[in-house]
């Protein structure tokens, strides 16, 4: 039967295709990063990439605009997507993910937030129905804060200063998190901006070794600024834990997070369905369900830490 | 009756179709209906497999992680360090990643342990669980499984909480994210595509190969199949509308321990490929077999009506008249014997007709010649009457010449006997008288005698044929009576010969009689008659004797002939014979062709007059110019009739 319907089907779908070509231009795809869209920047690695494996061009079908971790130049860029007509957004980063929501009404946009709570931010009125225009990845998970904190701890028993590394523009909830989790924990902490190259080392500067860590809350765009702050980290003998597995080797000591290449292939399928005719208002929003920890064995070596059994049993991954 | 007429080929042609369609059809049908009940029995038995496969699969997800949580319920659990719990707990969550919490909870009911993927740990929290369902129903089942919640309307988690062992034991608590069942249900493989899909035992989807479904809490309670799956009712597999309103073939099977529905459906369209290839495959055979029918039929109609139409044909060519049309429908069957007692038919038809033709002519021919009989018969009567009426005007003319011709006669002997009588006086006067005067009046006298001699003969002659004439008024006055005919013949045949030999001495003739010796006793009229056969024998010996040539023979040959009711007397000689013109005029009254003064042409009309008047009889002529001529008397035998006599 299948060579038969075979026949059959394909006149039909060269008779369809021609049809369907006419009546739909091709999809239009803007891609907006709070920060940056280089070759480095893993979410755009990850999610343009999936993107393009179906078949969106860079420059015809997909178009890549990052804020720069400025607010005006975000403004800026998105405006210049809106006038590209795309038919659908994706927006990476707590920044993008609001100015698009607000900026523009209709447009279906695609958030890739780690920070906002798209309810309480009233981007959709439920998880489950977003009901606007704005659906896609909200890990809003602030209590992650506090683990890295814990995990930090258990590595580090002797740490009562904790530096977090904090981006402004992704909201207060997770630093609040940690902050509390500090309090309760009797430790003393500090803030630094993760774009700030002197921020870090000038914290870690007059601190003493061993009684001070380092937690790195969610930063979009942080990708290309690892090295530097691996750099301090390492200059500094400080441990740090930060909140991806996968950026665990440039100087932090452990990484506990989402499983980002799985979490962010989910973006490239909501794309997809809103493409299709899907209504983003009825496509529900997606949290992670896969979680990393990666620990860093040459750092805690170096650092003269003994990992605890409980921490090496929670490992995915062990670089030695 | 008024539908359309059907040739003889097309209904036959139409029947044999109808025939091998309907039993191809019937045939059709049978295989069809047993192929299409096999395939969706089959199809059936394969999702029913299937949806227990995908129920087994996803026990298997569920046992797997009892399996593992049941690590931390070993009885000399509650013994050992927190440490070393926490570290069990963390080896536990690194293996199932499913769960996202876990809850030690002892024996008292108060939480001592929790670890989240999402939170810090808590350790001896102290919180009291004790009338928690899930640290009751684990106490109570050993093993319990809550319902399926939905966190924040969303993704659907569910409890699981298993007791320790040991007494007083204690309970761990698993919170397990159930999304992860998607990969147990998207890794199913339902025919192309087909789907598995599960709903808890409310209905509310928990898992679905669409993950949206599940996150937006669906609730799936009011599709047929669920309804009918959580009610326990009905067929295991059924046809239903899928989620998307496409026909599908569902199947479930249930997880007992969870209460859960397993759905396996698979578009109708594609479980049933199976059925629509059999029924492809039979409408395929139909098809062809109706057209292998339509051409066996119209050939086998035009083999039968081939025949049928060439008998047609030449019946009709017969019917138009062309008998001899033979048909060649070169078939040994019934309609070649058809065609062979048709064309005996045709040929009798032929026959009957040719035979007519024969004896259509025979009757014309008959009749021509009764025509012709006839139109002799009417001649003659004319003629009869014709020559009756002149002998009457005959008869009647001499009757009123005879007086005259009396007196001229009379005076003329009276004159001659005083012619006689002045010249006896003249003697007596001697020679008183003057010799010239006397040779004068001798003279006169002379002429006077010759005049009166010619006026003598003359008269006579001129008697003579007054009294032929008057022949034809004597009719009646002799007497009818029995005479032997033989003997009459034979005296009136002496008679002529001896008066014309007395007439001219040197006539010979050679005369033959053929008489009927049986003829006896004739009524007739002798006189009569005789006067006929005198005439005839005259006319005989006057032919024969103007007959001139080298070794010729005069004969005459008289004939007479006993017959049936009648008696005949032929008279033939061989004379000159009689030409065609003078034949037709023989009869008449004064016809004749002798020389003047020879005959008076009364003869044969005379005779005629007595045969045919008198005796009722016949006079008929036959003649060869310049061979013979013989003429028949028929004479009836009996009485004549009384009209005729008279």
């Amino acid at each position: 039967m299948t060579p038969r319907r075979t026949a059959l089907a394909l006149p039909l779908a060269w008779l369809a295709r021609p049809a369907r070509a006419q009546l739909r231009r091709p999809p239009r795809v803007g891609y907006l990063h709070s920060v940056s869209i280089g070759p480095a920047n893993n979410a755009t690695r990850l999610i343009v990439g999936a993107l393009k494996a179906r078949g969106l061009v860079e420059g015809q079908t997909i178009f890549l605009r990052a804020g720069r971790g400025e607010p005006a130049i975000l403004a800026r860029v998105l405006d210049e997507l809106v006038a590209i007509d795309p038919d659908v957004l994706v927006a990476v980063g707590a920044p993008a993910v609001l100015a698009a929501a607000q900026h523009v009404r209709r447009l279906p946009v695609v958030g890739v937030d780690l920070e906002t709570d798209p309810v309480a931010a009233g981007l959709a009125t439920s998880v489950a129905r977003p009901g606007g225009h704005v659906t896609g990845l909200f890990l809003d998970q602030p209590s992650m804060a506090a683990k890295w904190l814990d995990l930090l701890l258990e590595l580090a028993p002797t740490v009562r200063h904790v530096v977090f590394i904090w981006d402004a523009m992704t909201g207060p909830h997770q630093l609040h998190a940690a902050t509390a989790q500090a309090m309760r924990r009797r430790l003393t902490s500090d803030v630094v901006n993760p774009f700030d190259p002197d921020a870090l080392p000038s914290a870690l500067a007059t601190r003493t070794p061993g009684t001070t860590g380092v937690v790195m809350l969610t930063a979009p765009g942080i990708t290309e600024h690892l090295p530097r702050i691996g750099v301090s980290l390492r200059a500094a003998r400080v441990p740090g834990v930060t909140f991806l597995p996968n950026f665990v080797g440039h100087g932090f000591a452990m990484g506990y997070g989402i499983d980002q290449a799985h979490y962010y292939a989910r973006a490239a399928a909501i794309v997809d369905r809103i493409l299709d005719g899907d209504d983003p208002g009825a496509i529900p929003i997606e949290r992670p369900t896969r979680f990393r920890f990666a620990i860093d064995v040459r750092i805690t070596d170096a650092l003269g830490l003994v990992v605890p059994n409980t921490l090496l049993a929670q490992a995915d991954e062990v670089l030695e | 009756m008024s539908g359309p007429t059907l040739s003889l080929a097309q209904r036959l042609t139409l029947a044999f179709l109808g025939l091998v369609a309907a039993v191809l059809l019937v045939n059709g049908s049978i295989s069809m209906w047993f192929a299409y009940r096999e395939a969706t029995e089959a199809a059936v038995r394969v999702e029913q497999e299937k949806a227990d496969a995908a129920a087994e699969r996803v026990a298997q997800f569920i046992a797997e992680l009892e399996q593992q949580i049941g690590w931390t319920t070993r009885a000399d659990w509650a013994r050992v360090p927190m440490e070393q719990r926490r570290y069990d707990f963390i080896r536990l969550l690194r293996q199932a990643p499913a769960i996202t919490e876990l809850l030690f909870v002892d024996g008292g009911g108060h939480e001592r342990l929790r670890l989240s993927r999402l939170e810090p740990d808590v350790l001896d929290s102290g919180t009291d669980l004790s009338a928690d369902p899930r640290f009751r129903g684990a106490r109570e089942n050993r093993v319990w499984y809550g319902p399926v919640t939905f966190r924040r309307g969303s993704e659907p988690y569910m409890p699981v909480a298993m007791a320790h062992a040991g007494r007083n034991p204690g309970v761990t608590i698993a919170d397990v994210n159930l999304k992860l069942i998607w990969e147990v249900i998207t890794a199913i493989r339902v025919g192309g595509t087909g789907y598995a899909f599960v709903t808890d035992a409310a209905g509310r989807l928990v898992a679905h190969p669409d993950m949206s479904l599940v996150l937006r809490e669906t609730d799936l309670s009011r599709l047929p199949q669920v309804a009918s799956a959580i009610t326990g009712a009905g067929e295991r597999v059924r046809t239903a509308r899928g989620l998307n309103g496409r026909s599908v073939l569902s199947a479930h099977a249930t997880i007992p321990r969870l209460g859960w529905l397993v759905f396996v459906e698979q578009p109708t369209v594609e479980a049933l490929a199976p059925v629509y290839a059999a029924a492809y495959q039979t409408l395929a055979l139909l098809s062809l077999g109706v057209v292998l029918a339509l051409g066996a039929g119209v050939f086998l109609a035009r083999r039968l009506t081939g025949p049928i139409r060439a008998l047609q044909a030449g019946a009709e060519r017969v019917g138009q008249g062309d008998l001899t049309q033979r048909i060649d429908v070169g078939a040994a069957d019934e309609i070649g014997t058809l065609a062979l007692r048709f064309n005996e038919m045709a040929a009798r038809i032929q026959e009957a007709q040719e035979t007519l033709e024969a004896k259509v002519e025979d009757r014309t021919r008959e009749l021509a010649q009764s025509l012709d009989e006839l139109r002799a018969a009417q001649d003659r009567l004319v003629q009869t009457e014709k020559l009756a009426s002149l002998g009457q005007l005959t008869a009647g003319i001499a009757h009123e010449i005879k007086n005259p011709l009396n007196f001229v006669n009379n005076f003329a002997d009276l004159s001659r006997e005083l012619i006689e009588e002045l010249s006896s006086t003249m003697e007596k006067a001697g020679p008183a008288l003057d010799p010239a005067l006397r040779a004068d009046v001798e003279e006169v006298c002379g002429t006077l005698r010759n005049n009166l001699d010619k006026i003598t003969t003359h008269g006579k002659r001129a008697d003579s044929i007054v009294r032929n004439m008057l022949a034809h008024s004597r009719e009646g006055k002799s007497e009818r009576r029995s005479v032997e005919l033989n003997a009459l013949v034979e005296e009136a045949l002496n008679l002529a010969w001896h008066g014309t030999r007395a007439e001219r001495p040197g006539f010979n003739i050679t005369l033959e009689k053929r008489l009927d010796a049986g003829l006896g006793q004739v009524q007739i009229f002798p006189q009569e008659l005789t006067r006929v056969l005198l005439n005839l024998f005259g006319n005989a010996f006057y032919a024969v004797q103007n007959k001139e040539g080298v070794g010729f023979q005069p004969h005459l040959l008289v004939t007479t002939e006993q017959r049936s009711g009648s008696v005949v007397v032929r008279v033939r000689d061989n004379g000159t014979g009689i030409p065609e013109p003078v034949r037709t005029r023989i009869f008449e009254p004064f016809f004749t062709t002798k020389p003047p003064g020879q005959g008076t042409g009364l003869g044969l009309s005379l005779s005629h007059d007595i045969v045919v008047r008198q005796h009722g009889g016949e006079l008929a002529v036959a003649t060869e110019p310049g061979a013979w001529t013989e003429f028949t008397i028929t004479l009836p035998r009996g009485p004549v009739l009384e009209g005729r006599a008279a």
